[in-house]
């Protein structure tokens, strides 16, 4: 049964038992106005789903019995004639639900009798309905399946208004049939049960101990020789994590329930608007922590409003423009890296950004001389401050300016963030992301004023290792601390100071750490004496006695058992008073125009001679991976990064070290590695190429602070990672083998070429290359070193049934890297390439493509 | 350890019937608290300070997953600074649903306290003071000095 229409049975029988019970208490009590207020809500949700779910007759029937009840809840005295029709109603209702329940569609014929009653009682008073006898054949209508529920009706007409006893005995049969149809109801469709939140919660509480425990279990015994311990303990161990997920399920919940209600509001805003619009969702099963669907609803709405008035043109407007007539407003859902994704995208007019500039200034929120060294991306985010809106009218779907400031806080209370991508005449996407829990959060432990204090790592924007001092990145301005990072000077704190901690006799450090926080639209910088871990922490909300400490926002319990108290940004600002100062933060040191055109970007280096660049703004994260970690799996490198397993592209050869440098690279909403040899540093600047590239993987060659760097395409690496994942579909990847003596080439090319997608086999000596010929595996070209070949290159002759027509790449240091086929070296060899990087890749793809 | 579940819910008024207390003492004075308040008894294993925090929270610590603010009875009643040291006894509370742990240092044997032991406060017993007193009783020998364990955490 579609799950809708499950959940709104279930409700909707849970509605009508209550309204029963409380009608026949108000009757009792009628002076009491709140029952029936309540009694005409229930039955106004049920109205109201039914029309959306679309069971029409249903809510004819809600629709006269919320009519009823509107009159008394207007005071009208109930008469126990009203009283028995909004019962009958009732009734009828449930017959309904049941017939919808066995059926999964409402019974055939009409309501006609019960509504023609009520319309009677309504239009003449309580006197018509005891002449009239429709009231007896309303509940006896054909779909009624049991002719029992004719009685209470039709004897309660009968009776006369003073015999509130008779009205009882009526009552009982009733109610036990009710329970009885509820009963069978759920046996039907036995595969849910409800379960009280707090339930829940206790169970989850009661796993985090557990968690406690065997962690403190595997502490105790990491140091014994006992096997059989350790063995069970391992057992304990997984189980505990496998309940734990499982109870994490529990509160997930399908975002179609949030889907649900879109279609309706969108046909809404269509009539309103007198717009076309279609709406598609995606991702309709991606789970999510209830109470976080609960969070996003409103944005959501919101959103949408805004995308069907301010973001749609009209369907002249459209077709002037060359679209079709109807817009679209695409929402999806999905999971990436540890959050959840939801995507609100149309294909309307997109933001327009002057409009934005020029009411950024008239509202204060920005100086005009700012404005030039802003990207698209830093203007519009000026949609998401307080009291913006660029609407040229206020209508009444959206336009009031209060709106995109409360998405943007709603998504930040749980730690999520909203991002804005625009483009003029072809549409507006947002992307909301939000933690898939609230209940875990990654963290950064830090130690600070003796103490450990944990730092929710989504606000964290970097952390540097700074000097004090007048040449230094920590300065005093009018004995304020302030950080100056690569021009930005932003207010900063020590803990001891902020905190009230003396500490008497310690002279400040010569090096300290600043970690630098995003707080809603400022940065704060937060001097503390070292990052102690990372790790995912459970937040729990403050105890009550200090809960009215701003600089905290949560307290957690680490799994060594000891209390940590989070640390709140926005409430830390708010005590360095930098709330007010928020747009000064943004001014640059230098205000000069190079400035503005400068890219920050990291400088690292991959072992070929020439520094690389990236900027900053792709990069998410730069770690020291474990050489363990870096699995080789069948559909390329991968490591684990928060949670889930993201590619990584081996920029540099395989080093002899324990860990490597690993970039994590966000382009286009895709996460991935890659690995380097050495990070330097990182530089501002403004980058002209000298040399452009005609290789993909470089833009080209610049001068950078002296240096001479490549610039890397992080659009051409994002095509290299995508290979990665998308080998997994394509479990056939082409194959290539490496034949060569020098081990130094297999060091460079093989990391190079599988970097690159291809799978690649080497063969170092004869007796592996028949090896390999045996198996008789795919091959889809031959990389053959010319100059230090396998030794014994005889045994090539015999391979060439075995490669068939797999095209063979000779590699030679000599210069001649000219891509000619032929070669005076080796007369199978139909291309050659030079001992390049660029080249060797090129030749390989343009042959595999040629075969 | 002992261990009830209960939660301090109303505003402790005078009782009609026996009540239960333990006593519990810091330094030679001795005070009862209602067996029917408590939670359970513990010893503080590691105290994690709250910085700004008011004076009388000494810091949070971990019960069984639990974060549990620590309160001084001593610093409760003179005014100063908690200074509690890993180990010390504490008796584990439930207020508003809110956890405490109210810092003793031994506790005696549990009272029967009756409704006919009750004795007014001495007049120059300070307000303060008063407040966190639900009573006096004279239980044999000894004064006992019942607390209102719901204002100690106010």
């Amino acid at each position: 049964m579609d799950e809708l229409l499950r959940d709104f049975l279930t409700e909707a029988n849970e509605q009508l038992a209550e309204a029963e019970s409380l009608l026949v208490r108000f009757e009792r009590t009628p002076s009491d106005s709140s029952l029936v207020a309540s009694i005409f809500r229930l039955v106004h949700t049920i109205k109201g789903t039914s029309s959306f779910i679309g069971l029409v007759r249903l809510q004819s029937v809600a629709h006269c019995a919320e009519t009823l009840l509107g009159r008394m809840r207007d005071g009208e005295p109930p008469t126990e004639q009203g009283v028995s029709l909004v019962l009958s109603s009732i009734d009828h209702i449930r017959d309904l639900l049941h017939d919808i329940e066995a059926n999964e569609a409402e019974p055939e014929g009409d309501s006609s009798a019960i509504i023609a009653a009520i319309d009677d009682y309504l239009l003449n008073g309580a006197a018509s309905v005891q002449a009239s006898p429709t009231v007896e054949q309303a509940p006896a209508a054909p779909e009624v399946l049991d002719p029992e529920p004719a009685e209470p009706a039709a004897q309660a007409a009968d009776e006369s208004a003073a015999e509130d006893t008779s009205k009882a005995i009526a009552k009982a049969p009733r109610a036990a049939d009710a329970a009885e149809t509820r009963g069978n109801g759920q046996a039907g469709g036995g595969e849910t049960i409800r379960v009280s939140v707090a339930t829940l919660e206790s169970v989850m509480q009661l796993v985090s101990e557990l968690v406690l425990a065997r962690n403190q279990l595997n502490e105790l015994t990491r140091h014994s020789d006992n096997d059989a311990l350790k063995v069970s303990l391992q057992r304990l161990a997984g189980l505990t994590s496998d309940l734990q997920d499982a109870v994490m399920r529990t509160r997930m919940q399908p975002v179609s329930r949030l889907f649900g209600s879109l279609p309706r509001l969108v046909r809404e805003l269509s009539l309103d608007l007198g717009k076309k619009i279609e709406l598609v969702t995606e991702g309709g099963d991606t789970e999510l922590d209830r109470q976080l669907i609960e969070v996003i609803r409103d944005p959501l709405t919101h959103i949408i409003r805004n995308c069907a008035d301010h973001g749609l043109e009209t369907a002249e407007q459209r077709v002037a423009a060359g679209k079709s007539p109807q817009g679209e407003i695409r929402i999806r859902a999905y999971q990436e890296a540890g959050q959840f994704v939801i995507e609100i995208a149309d294909d309307g007019r997109g933001v327009d950004l002057e409009r934005v500039k020029a009411k950024a200034v008239a509202s204060k929120l920005v100086r005009e001389a700012d404005l030039a060294g802003m990207t698209d991306a830093e203007i519009s985010r000026f949609i998401f401050e307080p009291g913006f809106s660029t609407a040229a009218a206020v209508t009444n779907v959206s336009g009031r300016g209060v709106g995109m400031d409360v998405v943007r806080s709603n998504i930040e209370s749980v730690r999520g963030s909203v991002e804005l991508a625009t483009t003029k005449g072809r549409g507006t996407r947002l992307n909301l992301r939000i933690p898939l829990t609230l209940a875990i959060a990654p963290a950064l432990i830090v130690e600070a004023a003796g103490q450990r204090f944990a730092l929710p790592q989504h606000s964290v924007a970097e952390v540097v290792e700074a000097r004090r001092g007048a040449n230094g990145t920590i300065r005093s301005v009018q004995d304020k601390l302030v950080v100056d990072l690569r021009g930005e000077v932003m207010p900063a704190a020590e803990m001891p100071n902020l905190l009230g901690i003396t500490r008497p006799g310690e002279n400040a450090a010569q090096s300290e750490l600043v970690v630098v926080m995003r707080a809603s639209t400022s940065s704060v910088g937060l001097l503390v004496d070292a990052v102690v871990d990372v790790q995912d922490i459970v937040v729990k909300p403050l105890s009550r006695p200090i809960a009215h400490l701003e600089v905290f926002s949560g307290q957690t319990i680490l799994g060594d058992g000891s209390v940590l108290l989070i640390l709140d940004p926005a409430g830390i600002a708010r005590k360095l008073n930098v709330a007010a100062a928020a747009h000064v933060a943004r001014q640059r040191g230098q205000e000069n125009d190079s400035a503005a055109l400068s890219t920050r970007m990291v400088m690292f280096s991959t072992g070929d001679g020439i520094e690389k660049l990236l900027p900053t703004s792709i990069i998410a994260r730069i770690e020291q991976v474990k050489l363990e970690n870096l699995k080789r799996s069948e559909i390329g490198v991968v490591m684990p990064y928060q949670g889930t397993l993201i590619p990584v592209i081996e920029l540099a050869p395989s080093t002899h070290t324990d860990t490597v440098p690993v970039i994590v690279v966000s382009v286009a909403g895709v996460l991935f590695g890659l690995s380097v040899m050495r990070i330097f540093d990182i530089v501002e600047d403004t980058v002209e190429i000298d040399v452009p590239s005609e290789d993909g993987a470089t833009l080209g060659t610049c001068r950078v602070n002296g240096h001479v760097v490549d610039l890397l395409d992080p659009m051409e690496l994002l095509d290299r990672a995508r290979a990665v994942g998308a080998r997994a579909a394509v479990d056939k990847s082409k194959s290539v083998l490496l034949l060569t003596g020098d081990a130094r080439a297999i060091d460079l090319v093989r990391p190079l070429v599988k970097a690159a997608g291809y799978h690649v086999t080497v063969a170092q000596s004869a007796t592996a290359v028949s090896a390999l010929a045996n198996t008789q595996a795919r091959v889809d070209a031959v990389l053959l070193d010319l100059d230090v070949p396998v030794p014994d290159s005889a045994e090539l002759a015999n391979i060439s049934e075995w490669i068939g027509r797999a095209p063979v790449i000779g590699l030679t240091r000599d210069g001649d890297n000219s891509g000619n086929a032929g070669s005076a070296k080796n007369p199978n060899v139909s291309a050659t390439a030079g001992f390049d990087r660029r080249q060797i890749l090129h030749v390989l793809k343009s042959n595999i493509a040629a075969a | 350890m002992q261990e009830t579940k209960n939660e301090v819910t109303a505003a402790a008024s005078s009782p009609s019937q026996p009540m239960s207390c333990f006593s519990v003492y810091v330094g030679e004075h001795m005070f009862g608290i209602p067996v029917s308040d408590t939670q359970c008894i513990f010893r503080v294993d590691k105290i994690t300070p709250v910085p700004l925090s008011p004076r009388q929270i000494a810091g949070l610590a971990n019960l069984r997953g639990r974060a549990l603010a620590v309160v001084s009875l001593k610093s409760k009643f003179d005014g100063s600074a908690a200074d509690i040291k890993p180990g010390a006894l504490a008796i584990g509370f439930q207020v508003a649903s809110d956890d405490y742990a109210l810092v003793i240092d031994r506790v005696g044997e549990v009272l029967a306290v009756e409704p006919g032991q009750r004795m007014s406060l001495p007049s120059h017993v300070s307000a303060d003071h008063a407040r966190l007193i639900e009573g006096l009783y004279k239980v044999g020998d000894d004064l006992v000095t019942v607390l209102n364990v719901r204002e100690l955490f106010a």
